[in-house]
């Protein structure tokens, strides 16, 4: 919808947000939700951003498991802060109530998005997923070893069937967050944004199932391969895994990663890209490897770092022959925003919390102590930090970082613009 | 200022969900990023003899001043020469900017959307590539002992299947069929759809029950045979193939086909590389030492290879191949992963000479004890 920045027009644009979730099978209360924060956006665009009005343009897209409201504008006077997950505003400072609403739009929705192109094209991304309902209790029929298996895309009821046996089979910690909602998995894979393959028997039996999705650009990760009760000298978990290296050794992807790789993954195709600690409720601390491999000559790219994570970065890519070229970058005076803008991703079952930045400023070291007070006090145990050494302006966060007591864990080879770095905060266990 | 073109509407959906192709950088370029003063290309099947004596010659003497004039639009000198060697019409046969053009030729005289080809899942991927992006499915027949499967490929077709690919030898197993094979596979289509042998490494097999493809034409009206000239005769960097079917057929073909795609310095390479008898000879010789030299150096590394005819030998790693790749790049030596013709964790080299192949082997020995 092309509408013009004035109040007038609120009606509409709710109207347009609220009948496309309608139509895309969001339920009324996220419908509502999304609705709302369209509507916060688009007042504080109107009055703050655009007080002379201006074209807008604001798409609504259906993602089978969510709903997306894309506003597109021009300018370069949109100020971030509010939606950090850490900015609270004062009911008695004017300046606060500007941002009230982006404050309440960033709280409403389940993701946000935020890209500022080359010709101030500013693109503000919401995302309200569907609500799912956890799988239901009890051990499904139990699986017996298979003589042979063929590969093939799992139909939806047995993409369920596969999470229920997941969760009988595996411990919840190795378990990606995706085998914890069946029905939000069904509606992932039918949105075409994971793809699956199973290990299937004569009669349709399950020995084992992979999962993978793009990451970022130019990466693929892979989830799993998860193996059903079968003969540990069954081939099954290296055929999932030649699968899938199959169906997506075809495609501009450069590279694929196991984040948690379970027993049967095959590493010895794969490198080791590091490992981070991955501590638990009970205060143990197990390694989680990262795993990758390129599925292609590997030509090169370019890396910016700053110089306080130079060291680490060319031994890794010393140690893992990555050809790059690196680029020394920091903030050299130079005007940045007052305010910067971190996502924050939370696994609460997990006890995981994941920050990347989305906007830099002047203020990224404080803003990263307030996401990590925050996350404590949320008792998150597993606190990460990523960095895309694709985009020079994330730079800005290193110091910040190294002095609350992140550490560099481990590169992931094209998994954003360019290579992304995965910090891990010194846990309390440590 | 100009608004972004509204490439939502513009572009065809089959196009939307192709990925594009990135070839790999310039030689300088890799030398560069990898930090090696010399490198072995023995990833594209290249001849390492390069051109026949014959066609270099008459390339040197090509008079600079006819870059000036276009080429001949339909190679007729080149088509009036396969023609006499292969006892066939002129009109059977159309040049094409590398063998790669012909397969795009042929999609496009034959297929619309919604229609199919088939092949084998581990196969030269642009027959693949070509049908996905012109909005045509793909049906991929597993390899059964690294080769084609005729009856897996029977079984796929339907009222919407326009053409069978067989590449024959198989890039990259080099397995092949023999005329016997080849003439079943054809009864069995019984001339209702287009039949696609592509025979780019045919000038390497020595056997006499190899299909002579040419010749079935007569029988096969609807077989098209494609030929190259990249491999045994070393004009890769200038482009030129050709394919060869019944008139009818490749009438049909030639409307989908590009006027001027080859130049006219292809065509003079190509007319003259037909005469050396000598090059195919000494090159036959070459890859044979080749392949005993890796043999004896696999084996005494205990790799499984696979190799049959064509000149290239495929080894199965116990790492990552794209992990060797990199290793290997930073000696000197360029190898072909393979996971990209879904054989993940092996490698394809190029059968080439002495000195390359020693390069080869000496740094897969360093990448595999690191």
């Amino acid at each position: 919808m092309s509408v013009e920045a004035h109040e007038a027009f609120l009606p509409l644009v709710t109207a347009f947000v609220e009948k496309a979730a309608n139509c895309f099978g969001l339920g009324t209360d996220d419908a509502l939700r999304l609705t709302l924060a369209s509507e916060e956006v688009f007042m504080h665009l109107c009055r703050v951003v655009m007080p002379s009005g201006g074209p807008l343009q604001i798409v609504c897209s259906n993602g089978v498991y969510y709903t997306k409201a894309v506003f597109l504008l021009q300018t370069d006077a949109f100020d971030m802060r509010a939606f950090n997950l850490t900015v609270t505003v004062s009911a008695e400072d004017e300046a606060d109530l500007d941002t009230m609403g982006l404050v309440i739009a960033s709280r409403s929705v389940d993701h946000f998005l935020l890209n500022h192109e080359q010709g101030r094209h500013l693109r503000l991304t919401l995302i309200k997923e569907k609500t799912y309902p956890m799988p239901v209790e009890g051990l499904p029929t139990a699986v017996g070893p298979l003589a042979k298996t063929t590969l093939r895309p799992p139909m939806p009821e047995e993409i369920k069937f596969i999470c229920q046996l997941a969760l009988s089979y595996y411990d919840t910690r190795m378990l990606s967050d995706i085998l914890l909602y069946p029905g939000k998995l069904v509606d992932m894979i039918k949105a075409g944004e994971y793809r699956s393959l199973a290990a299937v028997g004569s009669a349709g039996e399950i020995g084992g199932a992979i999962f993978w999705h793009r990451l970022g650009e130019n990466t693929d990760e892979c989830i799993g391969p998860y193996v059903f009760n079968q003969d540990p000298a069954s081939n099954i978990a290296e055929d999932l895994l030649d699968g899938c290296l199959g169906a997506v050794g075809r495609t501009r992807v450069v590279g694929i990663v196991n984040v948690r790789p379970t027993p049967e993954f095959s590493r010895r195709h794969f490198e080791l890209l590091g490992t981070l600690d991955d501590y638990a409720p009970d205060g143990s601390c197990a390694p989680a490897e990262a795993w990758f491999r390129l599925l292609h000559e590997d030509a090169g790219t370019f890396a910016w770092v700053h110089p306080d994570l130079e060291a680490f970065i060319r031994r890794e890519y010393a140690r893992l022959f990555l050809p790059r070229q690196v680029r020394i970058d920091q903030p050299s005076g130079e005007t940045l925003p007052r305010h910067s803008v971190l996502s924050a991703d939370f696994n609460r079952l997990q006890g995981r919390a994941t920050l990347r930045p989305m906007w830099p400023g002047a203020d990224s070291e404080e803003n990263i102590e307030r996401h990590v007070r925050l996350m404590e006090s949320e008792k998150m145990l597993n606190i990460h930090f990523i960095l895309d050494l694709g985009q020079a302006w994330q730079a800005v966060f290193v110091p910040g970082l190294l002095a609350r007591g992140f550490e560099p864990r481990l590169v992931l080879p094209y998994a954003g613009k360019a290579d992304l770095v995965v910090f891990q905060l010194r846990g309390k266990f440590s | 200022m100009t608004t972004a073109p509204p490439l939502e509407k513009l572009v065809p959906e089959y196009v939307k969900s192709f990925e594009s192709y990135i070839p790999s950088k310039p030689d300088d370029e890799l030398k560069k990023i990898y930090g090696c003063s010399k490198l072995y290309r023995l990833n594209n099947n290249e001849n390492a003899l390069g051109p026949p004596e014959k066609a270099r010659r008459a390339m040197e003497a090509f008079p600079q001043v006819q870059a000036s004039v276009y080429p001949s639009g339909d190679a007729y000198q080149l088509r009036c020469k396969l023609a006499d060697i292969f006892g066939m019409h002129p009109d059977q046969f159309m040049a094409g900017n590398g063998a790669n053009e012909a397969i795009a030729f042929v999609i496009k005289a034959f297929c619309e959307q919604g229609d199919n080809i088939i092949t084998a899942d581990k196969t030269f991927a642009v027959y693949e590539w070509v049908s996905t992006t012109s909005g045509v499915e793909a049906r991929l027949v597993p390899l059964v002992d690294y080769g084609f499967d005729a009856a897996g490929m029977i079984e796929k077709i339907d009222e919407r299947t326009k053409v069978l690919f067989v590449c024959n030898p198989n890039n990259p197993t080099g397995s092949w069929w023999n005329e016997v094979k080849l003439r079943n596979f054809l009864d069995r289509v019984d001339g209702k759809h287009i039949v696609v042998v592509d025979e780019a490494y045919r000038e390497f097999v020595r056997h006499d029950d190899f299909p002579d493809s040419m010749a079935l034409i007569r029988e096969y009206p609807n077989l098209v045979v494609f030929r190259t000239f990249s491999k045994m005769y070393g004009l890769a960097g200038i482009r030129i193939g050709y394919l060869a079917g019944s008139m009818e057929v490749v009438d049909i073909v030639r409307r989908t086909c590009i006027v001027y795609s080859v130049n006219t310095l292809a065509q003079v390479g190509a007319f003259h590389a037909l005469d050396d008898k000598e090059h195919v000879q000494r090159t036959c010789e070459m890859v044979r030492a080749g392949k005993r030299f890796l043999e004896k150096e696999l084996n005494l590394l205990g790799l499984p290879f696979v190799h049959g005819e064509g000149n290239f030998v495929m080894v199965r790693l116990p790492i990552s191949d794209s992990l060797a790749y990199r290793k290997m790049m930073t000696r000197g030596v360029m190898v072909r992963t393979m996971t990209a013709f879904r054989f993940p964790n092996w490698i394809r080299v190029t059968v080439s000479g002495q000195d390359a192949l020693e390069a080869f082997a000496e740094a897969l020995r360093e990448v595999l004890s690191f």
